[in-house]
């Protein structure tokens, strides 16, 4: 082995320095044993000292080019650990880990002893059935201990199934992917919590000691006695790793052409919604609904729906209108409807907060989505919201719980969208010299940013707005644009060849990456990238990495977003245009609204997020190994 | 020659304000232009040709410089009068046929369920999509409305109430589409020596993804609308900048025109081009009125319309010569 790697005992190897980089003065408190900064040289990461505990990931000096540890890499090393439990090679010991791992996660609201809350903040809640990534640790652990952290993460396992699910319509379909003995157990935890909920504390491992024999339940053949548990969770731990890396695919998404699944979600509808006459072949699986009806249908619902707050009823009528628009704002006025709703929740009895706000909050989104279908951000944000809920433990108090609630919303909207903007926007500008002319399609909050920022700098450049219909969004771009003083030159995606020789970059915003390196974004973009790189020009598409998705797409009919066919037809400020009156209707003519459309990674040649600049084949790479663990935990 | 200066007067007054639209009816006036100067020139007895020429290269010259870009409505020349009179006729009869005989090699090209993109509006195109469908071929077309004269539009209506089955489409959402289409059929404003397409704007961005997703490009053209010269910078030279009020409305952006830099250079430009330049590369097919020919090919064709001295009509300085 090479003489300057550092022991294997505290390296994480999946950390390596890869390409350009400057020197990083060592953080305080690092390891003694820094290795000089070669390509390939595995960096040591001790355990002991916090890696960086500031919000965001830029505090540590690393080069833009490289993907910096995972913050909460004991997790991952406790994984690790995990897997090499197993193999008789290796000389981990398991009490050094558990002893050492400081507690990172101080703000899961929780009274345990550090070690144990290591242990249960570690526990993904994307991993449903698998609880043997714990199993090690249980070996030094109390069994009272162990029960309660298996209990826990059993809790997460449950909410994950939820979270999976993003369409409250198909929770049925959804729960039937479990496995019976799952849920069993699960329902068994449940209870248990609830008898704990109301014995207090000191009961609760008592009666959580009566619950392991259930978590043992789960390999059918098993005794319920404790050398019997203890003989198979250490079979499992040969099984569970496997199983921990490989993760389940992602469910499908409802298609609109299952007719079954329709009709229950239009029984559950609050909003009325009609279907269009003349429907595209090609997007049966997709929703197509008439424009115009919904909103006065839904004014004059407004007093009958009681279970519905009003600040969710307010954004989702905003959406309905196209009033907010875009992934980042639309993301935070949801989050916001949530924190006013759920500071006015109050449990009802014979509920558990838990479930009660899980449920509550999956009936707000179904009415969001029949307003407008989500997006990829609004997604993502709902998992963490329920992951977070879910994480609550049982023993805090309702206004306590809320509190802390209300506290990881705004921590998610801080460190994940206002402060990845700013990163995004510091990582953006080292782009851009004097003398560029920087083409951007569409109205992108955060190319935006880029370049007002650039601007005031004091960069010399020119900016070319190309926008399209129906939206015309680029107008309201240029305006802004405009009036802080950028030059800027004003075309439309037609002329896009035209104008691509005099430019020399690219500048597109995203509403999603997807984990093939497909850019899902405003539709027009694809062109745009298309005609930049047959002219050769670089493409940086900006996107937060919480918007990243674990899904993947390769064009954009199979997922995508219809938006009203009128806009089509009319041209607004145009009136003279009006060849299509009268033949809308008939059975001949179809118009077609698309939002959206996907990029192939190949146009692409840089993702500017706030993990950094990495080429779009590193985003699965993100998605995996952050926001698992960020994200949901 | 009075009467023949007022009609060219009046033609070039009609093409500055863009009063003739399309590429069919202004080579027909020119052909007819030129036919009505011919018969009135008074012929000397010698150089009976050279007299004819000169006046056709003298109107010729006037065209140009009123509009540039109707580069292939110049030099038609011939030898005698009364020949030459007949080959005028000729070519404005061509010129009106053209548009039969393209359609005509429709049902070779569409096959049954095929879907078709096209972008704009072009006579050419709707003759030969309704020659299919009366073969009793059913297809779809995708029409891309083509901003900012939205002649896809217009097109789309046509299709409709000949009974084809349409969808109207956005610029922006072809690279969406097209990976679902079988065929782009297109037509074009001018088709340059090397084979290159003079076309309206917007479709050299549906060539390119057409090629990506290897879908064939087809350029429909009658055969006047073949021009000898090459473009070298086509963009630049062989464009036209129409008004930013089809983009931005004048007065909505008032205030964002009175914004300048220091220097007082206007802040804000709004480009608005009318044609795109679609290299050969990226066409598959021609299909002209003699048949379907590859775009490499389309150099041997000049020579049938084109004589060699009149390739490129020289324009004559003021000072004399």
């Amino acid at each position: 082995m090479d003489p300057r790697r550092t022991a294997r005992t505290v390296s994480d190897p999946k950390v390596r320095q890869v390409g350009f980089f400057t020197q990083p003065s060592p953080p305080p408190g690092r390891s003694v044993s820094d290795p000089p900064p070669h390509d390939d040289t595995v960096r040591s990461l001790s355990p002991s000292s916090p890696p960086v505990n500031d919000h965001s990931p830029s505090g540590i000096s690393l080069s833009p080019v490289m993907i910096p540890p995972p913050r909460h890499h004991s997790d991952t090393l406790l994984l690790r650990t995990a897997l090499q439990a197993t193999s008789p090679t290796t000389s981990f010991s398991y009490s050094a880990r558990t002893v050492t791992i400081p507690p990172e996660n101080e703000d899961v609201p929780s009274s345990f002893s550090p070690g144990l809350k290591v242990v249960s903040g570690k526990s993904p809640s994307s991993f449903p059935g698998v609880k043997a990534s714990s199993v090690p640790a249980s070996e030094l652990t109390t069994v009272s201990v162990v029960n309660l952290h298996l209990v826990i993460s059993e809790k997460a396992g449950g909410a994950s199934v939820e979270v999976q699910n993003d369409q409250p319509a198909n929770s049925k379909p959804l729960k039937e992917k479990t496995s019976k003995a799952e849920r069993h157990a699960l329902q068994e935890a449940q209870r248990a919590a609830k008898a704990a909920a109301k014995g207090g504390k000191t009961s609760s491992t008592a009666s959580q000691s009566a619950t392991k024999p259930s978590k043992a339940a789960k390999s059918p053949s098993q005794k319920n006695e404790d050398s019997q548990v203890a003989a198979s969770e250490k079979k499992r731990v040969d099984r569970a790793p496997e199983k921990d890396r490989k993760k389940d695919a992602p469910h499908p998404r409802m298609q609109y052409d299952d007719m079954s699944r329709v009709e229950k979600a239009k029984r559950r509808a609050v909003v009325k919604q009609t279907e269009v006459r003349n429907r595209v072949e090609l997007f049966r699986h997709l929703p197509q609904y008439e424009h115009g009806t919904q909103l006065p249908d839904l004014e004059t619902k407004l007093f009958a729906l009681d279970p519905m707050h009003h600040a969710i009823y307010k954004v989702g009528l905003q959406y309905l209108s196209g009033d907010i628009c875009g992934g980042n704002a639309r993301c935070i006025a949801m989050l916001q409807a949530f924190k006013e709703a759920i500071k006015d929740y109050s449990t009802p009895p014979e509920k558990t907060l838990i479930r009660d706000l899980t449920a509550r909050i999956s009936s707000y989104v179904s009415f969001l989505i029949e307003c407008r279908p989500l997006s990829i951000s609004m997604g993502n944000a709902i998992k963490f919201l329920k992951s977070r809920i879910a994480k609550l433990t049982l023993s805090l108090s309702e206004p306590d719980a809320k509190a802390a609630l209300m506290l990881d919303i705004d921590r998610f909207i801080n460190e994940k969208i206002i402060l990845a903007d700013k990163v995004i926007v510091k990582h953006a500008v080292t782009k851009i010299q004097d003398g560029d002319v920087l083409l951007t399609y569409g109205a992108s909050s955060a190319v935006e940013m880029i370049l007002l920022h650039a601007h005031e700098l004091g960069k010399q450049f020119r900016v070319v707005v190309v926008d399209s219909r129906p939206k015309l969004e680029g107008q309201l771009l240029l305006r802004r644009l405009v009036r802080r003083g950028l030059s800027c030159t004003y075309t439309h995606v037609n002329a896009v060849s035209c104008i691509m020789h005099e430019v020399t970059r690219v500048f597109l915003g995203a509403s999603s990456v997807l984990s093939n390196g497909t850019v899902y974004s405003r539709v027009g973009t694809a062109c745009v990238a298309m005609v930049s790189h047959a002219f050769r020009v670089p493409v940086l598409v900006c996107c937060e990495a919480y918007k990243f998705h674990e899904r993947v797409q390769l064009d954009s009919i199979c997922s995508n977003e219809l938006g009203n066919p009128d806009a089509i037809s009319k041209v607004h400020g145009r009136e003279e245009i009006n060849y299509l009156e009268g033949l809308v209707n008939g059975e001949n003519l179809q118009l077609l609204n698309l939002m959206y459309d996907a990029t192939p990674s190949e146009y692409v040649s840089m993702v500017i997020t706030d993990y950094g600049m990495v080429p779009p084949t590193s985003v699965p790479v993100i998605v995996r190994e952050y926001q698992r663990e960020h994200l949901w935990s | 020659m009075p009467d023949t200066q007022a009609l060219v007067n009046d033609f070039l007054n009609k093409l500055k304000k863009r009063k003739i639209e399309g590429s069919q009816a202004t080579a027909k006036q020119t052909a007819e232009l030129l036919r009505s100067v011919i018969s009135q020139t008074r012929v000397p007895y010698t150089n009976q040709a050279g007299a004819l020429i000169d006046s056709v290269k003298a109107v010729g010259e006037r065209l140009i410089a009123a509009n540039p870009v109707a580069a292939d409505k110049s030099s038609r020349s011939k030898k005698l009068k009364h020949d030459v009179i007949e080959a005028v006729n000729e070519l404005i009869q061509d010129i009106s046929t053209c548009h039969e005989q393209i359609a005509e090699q429709a049902v070779e090209h569409i096959h049954q369920n095929e879907v078709i993109l096209t972008l704009g509006s072009s006579r050419t195109v709707l003759e030969f999509l309704c020659a299919a469908k009366e073969k009793k071929r059913s297809f779809r077309v995708f029409v891309a409305e083509g901003a900012p004269r939205y002649q896809g539009h217009l097109l789309a209506k046509e299709l409709v109430t000949r009974g084809l089955q349409t969808t109207l489409i956005t610029d922006s959402a072809v690279f969406a589409m097209i990976s679902r289409v079988n065929m782009v059929i297109v037509g074009a404003h001018a088709v340059m020596a090397n084979g290159g397409v003079i076309a309206p704007i917007g479709l050299n961005m549906v060539a390119l993804a057409a090629q990506k997703h290897a879908v064939p490009f087809v350029v429909l053209a009658g055969s006047h609308k073949l021009c000898p010269l090459y473009p070298h910078n086509p963009e630049v030279l062989l464009n036209e900048l129409r008004s930013p009020s089809e983009l931005l409305d004048f007065g909505e952006f008032s205030d964002c025109l009175d914004f300048g830099s220091g220097d007082g250079a206007p802040l804000l430009h709004v480009v608005n081009p009318t044609f795109d330049y679609v290299p050969p590369k990226l066409v598959s097919l021609f299909i002209t009125d003699t048949g379907g020919h590859n775009p490499s090919y389309m150099y041997r064709l000049i020579a049938d319309y084109y004589s060699a001295d009149d390739l490129v009509v020289q324009r004559r300085s003021t000072s004399g010569n």
